[in-house]
């Protein structure tokens, strides 16, 4: 580590620092300023009127919101639970797999990874559509009806939710396989000699040196799961009769099908307030330290 | 059954788990009239979905624009941060761990939550259907990644290196360019492919701030070819368009494993 005043790592930083300053930090107050005036399609390009908190009074006293809010929590909860149950599970039992095994494995199972969210949507649209859909075939070849997955509220929250654990839990794998690098081979082996099980040995010895890494995935997906909504527009565009229209797309839509740009600023402050709650909750209650 | 053929039995299910909705799309992409009843392989195999993908109006187009753009985004993004990932590995100075702060945080807060602010400052900048515009924005999304591939990387290159360039009177610019860079290969090809991966395939922003047809990128011009009309669906060129996007990000992961995998665990939150 080496000084060369202020002026030499400034220089190195600029670009970085530049595109944090303009498109977090000047953006957000920009947001602030369009939630606090009222600001639609009509006068876009004019002049803006300053109307205080109003946006968030119209917000959080619309049914609308409601709905959307307990959607999201329908949403993020059974998403981020599935998501970490098979991500945990899956890179442990990749971890434990012999290495060619592992080879074979590890390429496919990071594929959805790789995916655009258009190619999610698209190819879990072609899984679940009621004629030419795999899961109707296979529905109808075994004498059971066909669901309309697009016309039917908990279907189609289903559908988002499966496709959004198929999206997400590849990058859990990975957050988690670079994690359990740390934990030795030999360390498996002392354990069976002592005549640990296998389950003991994931509950007692892996788990404990895993938790920094599982709080800091956990945050991530709900984080992720909680914002996430292109995913949903491109599958339900929040249908049907708003059953799947998460909280983060109704600000979305409110904006941008129906100019009320204001409104959708106002939602999507709302939601990073909620973020940063359930941020810090899951530090307090994880107890794990995050210092540097 | 043992604990091992157990294990093996879970990882497959997961794995077709994995590949049954790519597996569906590809088989429904081959048959040359994708209706009802599907069958399981293609046995009316034919390209004709492709050959209408590529002849719907603007999808090449925004096929060539989605490339350029994803090569230039991911160029900038390891110029970008390998300078400040030097920075924070290399260089002292006064506020650099609220700086490293400052990009951590970008993992928590969603650029999309950002959406309208950017539309309304693009629009008065006059950056809508503009494909630089996009290539400045995705630098937000790819920054947290890669700023920490590159410090990560450069804290391990051994200090004597260092240390004899310094006798051989090579200054911090001179370094990073002559010493760092080069001996940086694995996280420089890591970065590119993120920064590549993450570009190509983005469609949010996309989709909201370019209208323009001949501007269009891939994912959101696949979007509009799919509407047939407004209440119809042409299932063909979502089949065929789906795959023709996974293919790129798919040859990432056929040659580039090796430095994606060493890139992971490098720019590994931890």
């Amino acid at each position: 580590m080496r000084r060369y005043g202020v002026w030499v790592p400034l220089l190195f930083l600029l670009p970085a620092m530049g595109i944090l300053f303009f498109l977090q930090f000047f953006v957000w107050s920009w947001n602030i300023n369009i939630a606090l005036h009222d600001v639609t399609l009509m006068n876009f390009q004019k002049e803006w009127d300053f109307v205080g908190l109003q946006n968030f009074i119209r917000v959080f006293t619309d049914p609308t919101t409601m709905a959307s809010l307990k959607n999201t929590a329908i949403f993020t909860i059974s998403s981020v639970s599935l998501q970490m149950f098979f991500g945990t599970a899956i890179s442990y039992f990749l971890y434990r797999a012999d290495s060619l095994v592992e080879k074979i494995f590890r390429p496919i199972i990071i594929i959805p990874w790789l995916s655009s969210v258009v190619v999610a949507a698209f190819s879990w649209k072609l899984m679940a559509a009621e004629n030419i859909g795999f899961i109707n075939r296979i529905l109808s070849a075994i004498g059971f009806h066909r669901i309309n997955f697009l016309g039917n509220s908990n279907a189609a929250m289903f559908l988002v939710v499966l496709a959004s654990i198929w999206w997400g839990t590849p990058f859990v794998i990975l957050l988690l396989s670079s994690a359990m690098t740390s934990l030795s081979p030999q360390l498996v082996e002392v354990a069976k000699i002592d005549g640990a099980t296998e389950w003991i040995f994931f509950t007692r010895v892996a788990l404990p040196i895993l938790l920094p890494f599982l709080v800091v995935a956990l945050i991530l997906t709900t984080v992720w799961a909680f914002n996430q909504f292109s995913l949903v527009l491109l599958l339900t565009e929040g249908g049907p009769m708003n059953a799947t229209r998460v909280f983060p797309l109704h600000g979305y839509q409110a904006a941008f099908d129906l100019g009320e740009f204001s409104y959708g600023s106002a939602v999507s402050l709302g939601a990073l307030i909620m973020n940063m709650v359930l941020v810090y909750l899951y530090i307090k209650v994880s107890g794990v330290e995050f210092a540097d | 059954m043992s604990e091992k053929t157990s294990r093996i039995l879970i990882l497959i299910s997961y794995s077709i788990f994995t590949l049954l909705p790519i597996y569906w799309t590809t088989n429904l992409s081959f048959q040359k009239d994708v209706s009802f009843p599907p069958t399981y392989f293609p046995d009316d195999f034919g390209v004709v979905n492709y050959i209408n993908l590529l002849n719907t109006r603007g999808i090449v187009t925004s096929i060539l624009n989605s490339l350029m753009v994803a090569a230039l985004s991911a160029l900038v993004s390891i110029i970008v941060c390998s300078m400040a990932g030097y920075a924070f590995s290399q260089l002292e100075m006064w506020g650099k761990k609220f700086l490293f702060g400052a990009v951590l945080a970008t993992l928590l807060l969603p650029p999309t939550l950002n959406i309208i602010p950017m539309y309304s400052v693009f629009s008065e900048l006059g950056w809508l259907n503009s494909r630089l515009a996009m290539v400045l924005l995705y630098q937000l999304s790819n920054m947290p990644l890669n700023t920490f591939l590159f410090t990560n990387y450069f804290d391990t290159i051994e200090e004597p290196i260092v240390e004899s360039a310094i006798v051989d009177g090579a200054g911090p610019f001179r370094r990073f360019v002559s010493i760092f860079i080069p001996l940086s290969k694995p996280a420089v090809i890591a970065g590119y492919l993120f920064a590549f991966r993450f570009s190509w395939m983005e469609y949010l922003f996309g989709a909201t701030f370019i209208k323009a047809p001949s501007k269009r990128l891939f994912p959101a011009a696949l979007k509009v070819a799919v509407r047939s009309s407004q209440y119809s669906v042409d299932y063909g060129i979502m089949t065929a368009g789906g795959i023709l996007l996974l293919v790129p990000t798919l040859l990432i992961l056929v040659f580039g494993q090796r430095y994606l995998e060493a890139g992971l665990q490098l720019g590994g939150v931890d």
